[in-house]
């Protein structure tokens, strides 16, 4: 029953993420037409949504996931995942690389869903505090980096090292492009927001999605293929051995009492 | 206070028993040592008295374990935290907040205590532990020995009655130990805290505690109040052994109940010859390494360095032949890691040479300098990162381009380290780590060694294991820089010893005169026979052997 | 010493209040107000230890300049017509006006209306006090993040230190696999040093209840919560005022739940943060633009806040008593600069600082 629960809640709120990001393409003509005003107030409505959603979601899995030893390894994983990010520099790839996500996903895939979806979630936020980034931003990163880190830990594990590694290159580099689309559907009702749209005769769904993708072009399609490259070079080159690092730990943190 | 009666206890995915059929009590405001070499149980034992073992760390546990009258297995950790206070032995992985005071109330926060009670216990604490004046420094300002006052305030603050320290000088200089001890024992005698302390160099503990149980493969072999214990402790500090070696009786715990025998003993060989006339030439030349004065592996001349404006090297200069062991002791370690880096061209100096074999290290990167002369850093898990060890060992070799060049088996032998060749490094004990690190760097076959306090945190044996392959290598005609605190394996190796003190070599020349001379570093036995030139068991037994002839 | 006893709640609210004026409001005189104000408390009140600002001027420009030409490019309506783009270039083809060109640079002034309310607060309250706002119920979460802040410092000189001794072994790096020798011991090196800290925390007493897990009731709430929040945002669309009363109904659940959750939750803070005359000060004129805004006052000209350039560019209204309340989100600089001048006459500011930590 509780696992039902669980489950009802994840749907709820991806479908919530999905809705959030995707409304500026469907936002119903007559609701805008009926008053501009809410064109401005709706992504201020979708932050709180979000907020919302978010807080749900780490009420649920930390209430499942969470003792002494996953506070303390989440807490000094986040540590490192932050000192990645002062590396990114370093990195000569270019474009919208950041070496976080790396680290959330194969953690997410060694420790599991719900240690993914903290991960992703805390990196997100620690080192949005440590360098001052807080921001509207700030809640869609998250909700987002943190289903990275989730879905990474519902890939199968194939026996094959070579099987895992297509797998977690090919997961990496689609969310590396995903993360920036996502991030860009924020964005974006407040730089074509509904006052413009209601004058637009015909703005509809496929239109609305031709301008994002014109817009997506300009503003960060070099942005993302970079972070998705940057993704892929990294788990070719340190996903096994990090995998194996990581799981010779698991046994040591997932420990359960035997009384 | 404490009962422990049958216990067994076996780690998870383990065969070996960590614990076996231990019975063991402790009283309320001992003072207790546990003591033995690694992997004996001391860690496991401590770590039953709260509740860790097995709640953290899994496994099988048979037997009663009862703390203040509470069962300590059945209840865990989080019940146990109000009666043991725990301090480990990492100084820079136990800490949950980034600065002292708050650090100090997270425990009681967490406890839920109201906000007046919390000051008051936060206040009591700091001046209990010397604190105050650093409350509100963030710990990465802090010494190692400030930091784990810092954690013992925090295990404190929950007013245990009972006190369990893991090691928690082993990564500290002899200053920084020496403050954490005198904190200690002042818990133990002024508050009647029951201290139960876990520890490798006896000869810092012994004089102030009452028991002392030692541990051998997990079972207790000695368990008598420190005195009895030393008779037949199987690993002693210098004075002890000495002490055992020549009859004295009762032991000398200390360097001052020791002066009493001693003065017996010089006044009945040497009769009356005046303590200063008997150093210098003959007894020197009979134990050190006769040198020949080859050219010098390694030449700084008048290096100088500053960091922020602030000099941390100032005219250094040092020499170093083949054959040939110099010890560098550095007070508060200022400048040590400095000096190093300049060494093997990790920092530029500011001012000054540095030649290796000869050839100026001017222009050329650390990796090509480090190919001649190798260092190995401080903490040996910075370097382990490969499957096996003998990956580890041709990782190197590879990054010379030397692959071709394979010694890897032979050095592995030389180390002792055949048998664990395709283990994974992390997972062996820190001394055969020490000695995968020490692989990787000498796998070049490097003229020079130099290394950066090499026996912290080790055992005795693990300590007497490197000491061996040094001497082998060093026969060879291999030079060794060693960087350290460890006086007494200074006085075992060392032909030459500089002193340094911030930035500057304030003392240099042999062993036996720096060694006796300095307040700080003199070892056990020369404190002893102060004048003598001894500075090891064996010294003073040859000398005492040679006088009687 | 102001910046001791923040207290990061009140900052909450004037940042609510700053953002959601700039949104409600749309009208460049009052956007440029409330960034006026914010960028000035900016610069009064960030935290001694705050490094250089951001470039903001810049970003300020490069944001105006591509929603400007991104608007003006993509739609095309409006009455004065710049030039014409042929009309088969795909979506940018048609009529270039100035009306839209103005939308969008009205929105890029919104944009980073908001950037600048956002840095003003990362310059003015520091980590540790966003990390205070976690709720209780989420206090682990919390304190991944303290034990993540804590371990930076640490995590950057193990870093230095890995790299130093790779580099004595050789290592060189030159390509992205170079990395490895470096990173794999770092992270076995982070993942050792958690083992240490869980065992420290749990030695301490962290980490009381055995079973964590959620309630069954819990969780529906949760659900409910979660499912009457979305529901309203989906309603809102259509018709406003249920929607967000339906969406606060479920943000409400979620709170009220959060909150009892908290009570369960053993934790008393060890230097608590009492509410004084300055946040008082702080919360009270952040709140102000906003009842103008929002409730039914005659004497307020709310045409003003739906300022549209469509069909035929005009001046926008303004409403003087509005424009005011809205420079009232510069208290906290006013006060700042007020205390400011008051420390002046001390001999220096760091001896001060430090008296008043021992009080």
């Amino acid at each position: 029953m509780r696992q039902g629960v669980t489950a009802v809640i994840y749907t709820v709120s991806a479908v919530i993420g999905v809705a959030a990001f995707a409304y500026p393409f469907v936002l119903p003509q007559t609701a805008v037409a009926r008053t501009t005003a809410h064109a401005v107030d709706a992504p201020l409505l979708t932050l709180f949504l979000i907020v919302i959603s978010l807080a749900v979601l780490l009420v649920e899995v930390q209430g499942q996931a969470v003792s002494a030893k996953v506070v303390a390894a989440l807490g000094v994983l986040v540590a490192v995942t932050a000192v990645l990010r002062f590396l990114d520099t370093l990195f000569p790839i270019p474009g919208g690389f950041t070496p976080i996500f790396a680290p959330i996903i194969l953690a997410g895939y060694v420790f599991g869903a719900r240690f993914g979806f903290l991960l992703g979630t805390m990196a997100l936020l620690a080192s949005a505090l440590i360098t001052g980034n807080v921001g509207p931003w700030l809640p869609y990163q998250m909700f987002t980096a943190g289903w990275v880190g989730m879905t990474a830990g519902w890939l199968p594990h194939p026996r094959r090292p070579r099987r895992q590694i297509i797998l977690l290159v090919c997961f990496g580099f689609a969310w590396g492009l995903l993360f920036g689309a996502i991030m860009n559907l924020y964005f974006w009702p407040f730089v074509s927001d509904g006052t413009a749209a209601s004058w637009q005769p015909g703005s509809g769904l496929r239109d609305g999605i031709g301008r994002y993708a014109a817009f997506y072009l300009v503003t960060s399609l070099v942005w993302d293929v970079g972070r998705g490259v940057g993704n892929v070079a990294l788990i070719l080159v340190l996903g096994m051995p990090t995998v194996r690092a990581l799981a010779r730990f698991r046994d040591r943190f997932q420990f359960v009492k035997t009384e | 206070m404490i009962t422990i009666n049958q216990l067994t206890y076996t780690y998870p995915n383990s065969s070996r028993i960590a614990l076996q059929d231990v019975a063991w009590q402790v009283n309320a405001g001992d003072f207790v040592l546990v003591a033995g070499p690694s992997g004996s149980g001391k860690s496991t034992l401590l770590r039953c008295l709260n509740g860790l073992v097995p709640h953290f760390t899994g496994g099988v546990i048979d037997g009663v374990v009862l703390v203040n009258g509470l069962d300590a297995v059945a209840l865990g950790p989080h019940a146990l935290s109000r009666h043991v206070g725990f301090v480990l032995q990492n100084p820079e992985a136990q800490a949950v907040l980034d600065r002292v005071e708050p650090e100090i109330a997270f425990g009681l926060e967490n406890a839920a205590l109201p906000v007046q009670e919390m000051r008051v216990r936060v206040e009591e604490v700091l001046d209990l532990l010397d604190l105050t004046p650093l409350r509100e420094r963030p710990l990465t300002t802090l010494s190692g020995g400030e930091r784990q006052r810092v954690a013992i305030a925090t295990a404190l603050a929950l007013r245990p009655q009972i006190l369990v320290l893991d090691e928690p000088t082993s990564q500290l200089d002899p200053q920084s130990a020496e403050e954490v001890l005198r904190a200690l024992v002042r818990l133990n005698e002024d508050l009647g805290l029951t201290v139960i302390l876990a520890e490798h160099r006896l000869e810092r503990v012994l004089r102030y505690v009452d028991r002392v149980t030692y541990l051998e493969n997990g079972r207790i072999v000695v368990d008598e109040p420190a005195r009895l214990a030393v008779a037949h402790l199987p690993q002693l500090p210098p004075l002890a052994r000495l002490g055992r070696e020549l009859g004295w009786q009762p032991l000398p715990l200390t360097v001052k109940e020791g002066r009493r025998f001693a003065r017996d003993v010089e006044v009945k060989r040497w009769g009356g010859e005046g303590v200063k006339g008997c150093g210098g030439e003959e007894v020197i030349s009979s134990l050190a390494h006769p040198l020949t004065r080859s050219p010098a592996l390694l030449t700084a001349d008048k290096l100088a360095f500053a960091y922020n404006g602030r000099a941390t090297l100032n005219n250094v200069s040092l020499q170093l032949h083949a054959g040939e062991t110099v010890a560098l002791m550095v007070r508060n370690g200022a400048g040590k890691s400095t000096l190093l880096k300049c060494l093997v061209g990790l920092l530029r100096p500011a001012r000054g040479e540095v030649r290796v074999n000869g050839r100026s290290t001017q222009g050329r990167d650390a990796a090509d300098i480090c190919r001649q002369a190798a260092y190995l850093p401080q903490n040996p898990d910075d370097l382990l990162f490969a499957e096996t060890v003998a990956e580890e060992l041709a990782v190197t070799l590879r990054n010379h381009g030397l692959i071709r060049q394979n010694g890897v088996a032979g050095l592995l032998e030389q180390l002792g380290l055949a048998h664990v060749a395709a283990e994974y490094p992390r997972d062996l004990s820190v001394g055969q780590r020490q000695r995968v690190a020490l692989g990787a760097v000498a796998i070049t076959r490097p003229k020079l060694l130099l290394l950066d306090e090499p026996t912290r945190g080790l055992d005795y044996a693990a300590k007497q294991t490197l000491v061996a392959i040094w001497r082998r290598w060093l026969a060879e005609g291999m030079g060794l820089l060693l960087v350290t605190h460890d006086v007494e394996l200074v006085a075992q190796i060392a032909d030459r010893a500089l002193i340094m003190s911030q930035g500057e070599i304030i003392a240099e020349g042999e062993t036996a005169e720096i060694l006796a001379t300095s307040p700080l570093f003199a070892p056990q036995i020369a404190r002893l026979f102060p004048g003598s030139g001894w500075l090891t068991v064996e010294d003073a037994l040859a000398g005492i052997g040679k006088v009687a002839e | 010493m102001m910046n001791d006893d923040l207290d990061a709640r009140s900052w909450v609210v004037w940042v609510a209040a700053a953002v959601i004026t700039a949104l409600a409001a749309h009208n460049p005189f009052y956007t440029l107000i409330v960034l006026a104000a914010a960028g000035a408390v900016g610069v009064v009140c960030a935290r001694p230890d705050m490094g250089l600002p951001l470039p903001l001027a810049r970003i300020g420009l490069v944001i105006l300049f591509f929603t400007t030409l991104f608007n003006a490019l993509m739609v095309h309506v409006g009455a004065t017509v710049l030039f014409r783009l042929p009309g088969n270039w795909l979506w940018i083809g048609g009529p270039v006006t100035v009306e839209a060109a103005v939308v969008g640079a009205g929105n890029g002034l919104v944009l980073f209306t908001l950037l600048v309310v956002f840095t003003t607060m990362n310059r003015v309250v520091s980590t540790g006090e966003l990390v205070r706002l976690a709720p209780r119920a989420l206090r682990d979460l919390a304190v991944v993040v303290l034990i993540a802040i804590t371990y930076v410092p640490e995590t950057m000189n193990q870093l230095r230190r890995i790299r130093e001794a790779q580099a004595i072994r050789g290592h060189r790096v030159r390509g992205l696999r170079d990395w490895r020798p470096v990173l794999i011991p770092l992270l076995i090196g982070g993942l050792e040093r958690a083992m240490g800290v869980a065992e420290a925390m749990v030695a301490r007493g962290y980490g009381s209840t055995a079973d964590s897990r959620q309630p069954l009731a819990t969780q529906l709430v949760l659900l409910l919560g979660l499912l009457a929040a979305f529901a309203g945002w989906v309603i809102s669309f259509w018709v406003g005022w249920p929607g967000w009363m339906l969406m606060g109904g479920g943000v409400v659940i979620i709170l009220l739940l959060l909150w009892q959750l908290g009570r369960q939750t053993p934790f008393t803070r060890y230097r608590p943060r009492p509410m004084t005359k300055w946040h008082v000060g702080l919360m009270g004129t952040a709140v102000f633009p906003l009842l103008l805004i929002f409730l039914p006052l005659p004497f307020v000209d709310k045409t003003t806040f739906n300022y549209s350039p469509y069909p035929q560019l005009t001046i926008p209204g303004f409403d003087l008593l509005t424009g005011f309340s809205m420079l009232l989100l510069s208290y906290p600089a006013l006060a700042g600069w007020f205390n400011g001048n008051e420390s002046q006459l001390a001999p220096t500011a760091a001896p001060q600082v430090k008296s008043d930590d021992n009080d």
